[in-house]
């Protein structure tokens, strides 16, 4: 029932983008476009969380006057907590698109939606959330190769994102290596491998349904890498493994798991992926509360011999990243991204 | 003296490559029985390794009874992992590769069957990436099934390929079917547990970051050889000569978390949840262990993962130990598996 009204609410969505991109005139500025599309690789998860998935695509000016003409991608993943909207407001993607095409290098932009019932999938593989991964390594990709004038091939796909984004980016750029080429990482987040303790384990298996509706971020933030990385499709209503046994005592495995997925851990598995990128850039705000984590991922890039560049800034978290996508990330793929 | 070794060793690879060369310009007689080739398999996912382990790898390829009567004929193949410790001659001698394949072709199931090298100089690679060791994993699913697919009459496709292995080689099978279900299609694993995850002690940190890298290889199984095995495996450390590892060890005497959450991340266990999708292609998974096998318990941990996640598959647990019935297995058990669920 509730499917259903959900898939007409999409169809609604569909078909507002429809009116809104008719009139083929001349686009003078960057437009962006809110899209639905279907993820056969979300189908089925445990949360609800929809398999129809929304996505912005920024289309550079000159987009509609120029039939013939076929442009690179840059893919943006955003971060935990926050929808493709919250960070439009903040980012202005189109603007920056357009800066972007005045300066020479026009690209197409997209970001998928990668929120989730518990606010984030951590673009990662999980029976509970949802296959996020392959949401936006495959099903994503392929539609807007098909629904765009795309330069559809690695060497003219980047892949970007900011704290879970900055995870997804890494992840996937490990996991696809044939279909991005270059991978640029803001202020990436869950690097270094994360412990669940007894007393976590026993406030998240504590939560109810209303708990979880007015979780704050820190409160959210354990259960939803639970959901991602120890899911457990024989526990509903959660359908997490806190790895609380009845006993009392913790099952080890559990941080097995999810130290099974930072990215520290993953990297010397994925080195052959990681080596056929064309470049890798990893940045951080010296205030950031991450600032160890991303210095850690430079230091164990740097002892594989996987080249990438590194910056550090004069900044926090997120203050500073509206402008470094405009200063930094498009630059950055302009000068990556093959252009035919 | 180490130089005089590696001379022999590819003297005794050109042999045996002129060996199998020999083998296959044979007339093209009838072939009566299985016949077993002992070839070398060039792989770049192995090149330039830090061990200096050879990118040129033996692998034993048996083809069945009439292969060579029926050049219009296409096979299924079965890849079989063998375990740490030896080199893959010791599993050919102890499956009598050519009487278990034509036992099998006689009971109506011909198939190629492959058995590569996952040796290493700590005697066993894991079958995982690691610039230590070789891409060993990618040897696997790329260099050595394209080989196969060019120079054997296969049928060159997902539904006609199964991976299975024994021990270290069940381990290689299962991860690299994880991570392959677009090339192989049903899997059979024996002995190899996966419930669980290998830790480093402060101990086993000590002993191996002391090794000096040289290798005896008349030193009998346990001691430091296998830590060294898994840390080169999976904590390798290109900056670190002789062994090239990062076992972890701190100043203080503990263990840096990230070594730990590497061997986490290579466990079958930390691997399985992220990998559902892939195992729900198979067309068949099978486990098997022995009651009086060590593993036996991490067996039934891996099978109610697997189950938990709704990853249809089998464990069968038998009368046996690590290793003792394994021969009669491959016959009873591992090539009549493949018979059913390989295509033809």
């Amino acid at each position: 029932m509730f499917n259903r009204i959900k898939r007409g609410l999409a169809l609604s969505a569909l078909a507002l983008v429809a009116l809104a991109t008719s009139p083929a005139q001349a686009q003078e500025k960057a437009r962006i476009e809110w899209k639905v599309l279907h993820s056969k690789a979300m189908e089925g998860n445990l949360e609800g969380n929809s398999a129809d998935r929304g996505a912005y695509v920024v289309t550079p000016p000159g987009y509609d006057q120029h039939p013939e003409k076929r442009y690179p991608v840059v893919y943006f993943l955003h971060g935990y907590w926050a929808t493709p909207q919250m960070y439009q407001e903040m980012m202005k993607f189109d603007e920056a698109v357009d800066e972007a095409a005045r300066a020479g290098n026009e690209v197409i932009m997209v970001i998928p939606d990668g929120h989730s019932k518990l606010k984030g999938g951590f673009y990662s593989s999980s029976p509970t959330v949802g296959n996020y991964e392959a949401f936006v390594g495959e099903d994503l990709v392929k539609w807007v190769d098909a629904a765009y004038r795309t330069i559809a091939k690695r060497e003219a796909r980047g892949l970007s994102g900011h704290s879970m984004g900055g995870y997804g980016a890494m992840r996937l750029a490990m996991k696809y290596p044939q279909t991005f080429s270059s991978i640029y990482a803001m202020s990436a987040c869950c690097l270094s491998p994360m412990k669940v303790d007894e007393a976590g384990a026993k406030k998240i298996e504590a939560m109810t349904e209303e708990d979880i509706a007015k979780a704050d971020f820190g409160g959210l933030a354990q259960l939803s890498t639970l959901a991602t990385w120890s899911p457990d499709p024989t526990k509903p209503p959660k359908y997490v493994d806190t790895g609380l046994k009845a006993d009392g005592t913790m099952d080890p495995l559990v941080n097995a798991k999810l130290a099974a997925n930072s990215i520290l851990a993953m990297v010397p598995q994925y080195l052959p992926a990681l080596r056929q990128m064309k470049a890798i850039g990893l940045e951080v705000g010296d205030k950031d509360f991450l600032f160890n984590d991303n210095t850690a991922l430079n230091a164990e890039l740097t002892t594989y011999g996987v080249s990438h560049g590194w910056e550090t800034y004069d900044g926090d978290h997120g203050n500073r990243i509206p402008e470094r996508i405009r200063t930094k990330l498009l630059p950055f793929f302009a000068q990556h991204l093959a252009r035919q | 003296m180490r130089g005089s070794k590696r001379v022999t060793r590819r003297l005794a690879a050109l042999a045996a490559l002129a060996l199998a060369a020999f083998a296959h310009i044979q007339p093209a007689a009838a072939q009566e029985k299985a016949r077993v080739d002992l070839v070398k398999v060039h792989s770049p996912a192995i090149a330039g390794n830090l061990e200096g382990n050879p990118a040129d790898r033996t692998v034993y390829v048996v083809t069945p009874p009439g292969y060579d009567q029926h050049p219009e004929k296409h096979y299924p193949v079965v890849y079989f992992l063998h375990g740490y410790f030896v080199e893959p001659k010791a599993y050919a001698e102890l499956f009598d590769l050519g009487d278990a394949l034509t036992g099998a072709a006689g009971a109506g199931n011909d198939v190629i069957f492959v058995m590569p090298d996952g040796f290493s100089k700590h005697r066993g690679s894991f079958y995982s990436n690691s610039p230590t060791t070789g891409n060993y994993e990618d040897f696997v699913a790329h260099d050595l099934v394209a080989w196969v697919d060019a120079h054997y009459r296969t049928l060159a496709r997902r539904e006609s390929r199964g991976l299975a292995g024994h021990s270290m080689g069940g381990y290689g099978a299962m991860r690299v079917g994880m991570k392959h279900p677009e090339v192989f299609s049903s899997l059979y694993v024996m002995s190899a547990g996966g419930g669980s995850v290998k830790l480093i002690t402060r101990e086993m940190a000590e002993r191996a970051q002391a090794d000096d890298g040289t290798v005896d290889l008349s030193a009998p199984i346990g001691g430091a050889q296998g830590d060294l095995a898994q840390l080169a495996a999976w904590s390798p450390d290109p900056q670190r000569p002789p062994n090239f590892i990062n076992a972890g060890l701190l100043t203080d005497g503990t263990i840096d978390p990230v070594v730990q959450a590497r061997m986490a991340a290579n466990s079958l266990i930390g691997m399985l949840p992220q990998h559902i999708r892939e195992l729900q292609q198979y067309e068949a998974i099978m486990l098997d262990v022995g009651d009086k096998d060590g593993l036996v318990t991490d067996s039934r941990a891996m099978s109610s993962e697997l189950t938990r996640f709704g990853v249809v598959h089998k464990l069968e647990i038998y009368d046996g130990g690590h290793g003792d019935k394994v021969k009669d297995r491959l016959r009873s058990a591992v090539l009549p598996f493949f018979a059913v669920h390989l295509d033809r």
